[in-house]
């Protein structure tokens, strides 16, 4: 799907596919394109080309729309409502009878840790009871996928936790859920697929471990005694040295190294104990969403 | 589609009550019935009867045109951001992300206010005519053929703010829509000036009457609000049998140039014109 504004920005051939009972993250930097695409698919926006089916139904439409949950970036609720005339109103929207839609007030409001709160005008609720409000309303109609557009960029971190807790309560009910983020821990917690977008394109998608692989070396950090010239002259046949920092006190030697295949770590091992090296520590350093999102961001240092 | 419509109704009347608009609204309605029943009532007092048939009627055409005056101004108002507010305040994400069609938010929003404005205009336009009764002991003919034509004119400039609400942002919308009213009202006056010209057969004013009169006739066509107020008094007053009521008519108030049957037919057209441009720009507008 490509959506272009006249002043220029918007998303590009975007081609993503989603899995049943997947999170799935669609992460970039503010103004990456992210909430123009899911507005596209909740039919918020209309995209410039393109067409998306969402649960094998045209996307935007009223059928597809009754099969969805969304809570929107910047949303706000109409404040002089109380909760649960809210969700009243969201669930006769639905086309729900008034018993069905109490019934599932108290499920909405219950999942969200809003119980007991029903009667409270909404412009008492604190920034994040909004957010879980706004959660409640999403969670209604019973979704089978959930779009959540930043969920969690107005909470302070007890909050976004909670949050992240009921995503995952959520995916174990068998939801999907379709995350906008631009925060990478929230991201890396949650989502077993990922795709990340910068100026409005996808540069990459895929599994998270695969990813956070994709193409790139990994790094190793070794501690060892006894270390002699021809020891480190094999070394350096397996794997690249980074940086060296001798010990002579402790009569160890530290090594960043880096290797192209998990694979060469045991070979690494053999080499320095057939040399008549000591190992101390090796261990692999791991690879983090933050590295792949700087390295696919690099020279956009603007945009982030 | 009905029942969509009608959940957007409810909501829009829950809004209006809750709001307190209604409340604040009905009470300086009736601090100002209260000033003219007040008015009417002390006319009686020290006057010969001709100077009080002709204060009265006189009070009740300038009372008739406040009321009509501040009922469309109360339509424009609650329009004016009944869609660009939704946008700008993040609510309508939420709300159209729902399955509901853009036209049933539209339409039944539009209901939903529309049903205050009746019920608030009729209250405001029988309580004119009751005190008119009751304190000048004139009942006024053709009650419920007006009824219809006070109804119009808040109704159409309530359609006009939806449409202009779902193209522009509130502000842009409230001085377009309220400017476009001042100029229609002016125009109005100029044409019963031009028609006043024309009935006394102001000598070498013809051409400039006619022109003058024209105006009126195309701003009518821009926006009919003030031709319907010119029929609706034009009924109530040239009708009642007494002399100097109709004489009240060539007044600033009254209907010279009275407003022919096509002109509340094209209000009507008018209307539901409004609606249907507003339901198609809604329905194309990214969010």
């Amino acid at each position: 799907m490509t959506k272009l504004y006249p002043g220029g920005g918007g998303c590009f051939d975007i081609s993503l596919s989603l899995g049943a009972g997947d999170i799935f993250g669609l992460l970039g930097p503010n103004g990456a394109g992210k909430s123009t695409f899911i507005k596209m698919l909740v039919g918020l926006l209309t995209p410039t080309s393109g067409r998306a089916r969402i649960l094998g139904l045209p996307h935007g439409s009223l059928e597809a729309r009754r099969q969805v949950g969304f809570l929107p970036e910047n949303f706000r609720y109409h404040d002089w409502m109380t909760a649960a005339e809210l969700l009243e109103f969201h669930g006769t929207l639905h086309g729900l009878s008034r018993g069905e839609a109490r019934q599932r007030i108290a499920q909405a409001l219950a999942t969200v840790g809003l119980k007991g709160l029903e009667k409270r005008l909404i412009h008492t609720f604190s920034k994040g009871m909004q957010q879980r409000l706004g959660l409640a309303v999403a969670l209604l109609p019973r979704p089978r996928l959930l779009f959540l557009d930043e969920p969690t960029s107005a909470l302070d971190p007890i909050g976004r936790r909670e949050i992240r807790e009921i995503m995952q309560e959520l995916q174990d009910r068998g939801l999907t859920i379709f995350l906008n983020s631009h925060l990478l821990t929230e991201v890396e917690k949650v989502c077993r697929k990922v795709a990340v977008i910068r100026r409005g394109r996808i540069v990459a998608t895929g599994n998270l471990e695969e990813l956070l692989g994709m193409g790139r070396h990994h790094e190793v950090q070794l501690e060892a005694g006894g270390l002699t010239a021809a020891l480190l002259q094999c070394i350096e046949q397996i794997a690249s040295v980074l940086h060296r920092e001798d010990d002579p006190a402790a009569g160890r030697t530290r090594l960043r190294l880096r290797v192209d295949d998990q694979d060469k770590l045991p070979l690494l091992a053999e080499t320095v104990v057939h040399g008549g090296g000591r190992i101390y520590n090796l261990s692999m350093a791991q690879n983090s969403l933050e590295d792949l999102f700087v390295d696919l961001m690099a020279g956009d240092q603007a945009d982030v | 589609m009905f029942r969509g419509i009608l959940v957007m109704a409810r909501f829009a009347l829950l809004e209006v009550l809750r709001k307190k608009v209604i409340l604040a609204g009905m009470f300086l309605t009736c601090v100002y019935l209260l000033l003219f029943g007040l008015g009417l009532h002390y006319l009686g007092e020290n006057i010969s009867s001709v100077q009080r048939q002709l204060s009265g009627f006189g009070l009740f055409s300038m009372g008739f045109y406040l009321a009509t005056f501040m009922t469309v101004l109360i339509a424009g108002f609650a329009g004016v951001g009944a869609i660009s507010g939704e946008i700008e305040s993040g609510t309508a994400y939420g709300l159209l992300a729902a399955p509901v069609s853009r036209s049933q938010v539209l339409l039944g929003k539009w209901l939903g206010y529309a049903l205050m404005l009746c019920a608030y205009a009729a209250f405001f336009f029988f309580s004119l005519w009751g005190l008119m009764a009751w304190q000048f002991g004139v009942v006024l003919p053709g009650p419920w053929t007006v009824l219809p034509l006070f109804l119009l004119q808040p109704l159409i400039m309530l359609a006009l703010a939806f449409w202009g609400s779902t193209a522009m942002s509130t502000l842009a919308n409230g001085i377009t829509i309220f400017l476009l009213y001042g100029i229609v009202l002016v125009a109005g006056m100029i044409e019963q000036i031009g028609a006043m010209f024309q009935m006394m057969n102001v000598p070498g004013a013809g051409g400039a009457a006619t022109v003058m009169i024209n105006i009126g006739i195309v701003s009518s066509l821009v926006l009919p609000v003030d031709a319907l107020y010119r029929r609706a008094v034009f009924v109530l007053l040239s009708n009642t049998g007494n002399l100097l009521g109709s004489l009240q008519s060539l007044g600033p108030f009254g209907s010279i140039s009275v407003p022919s049957q096509a002109m509340v037919i094209y209000a009507w057209v008018y209307l539901a014109g409004c609606l249907l441009l507003a339901v198609r720009s809604f329905k194309g507008r990214d969010i």
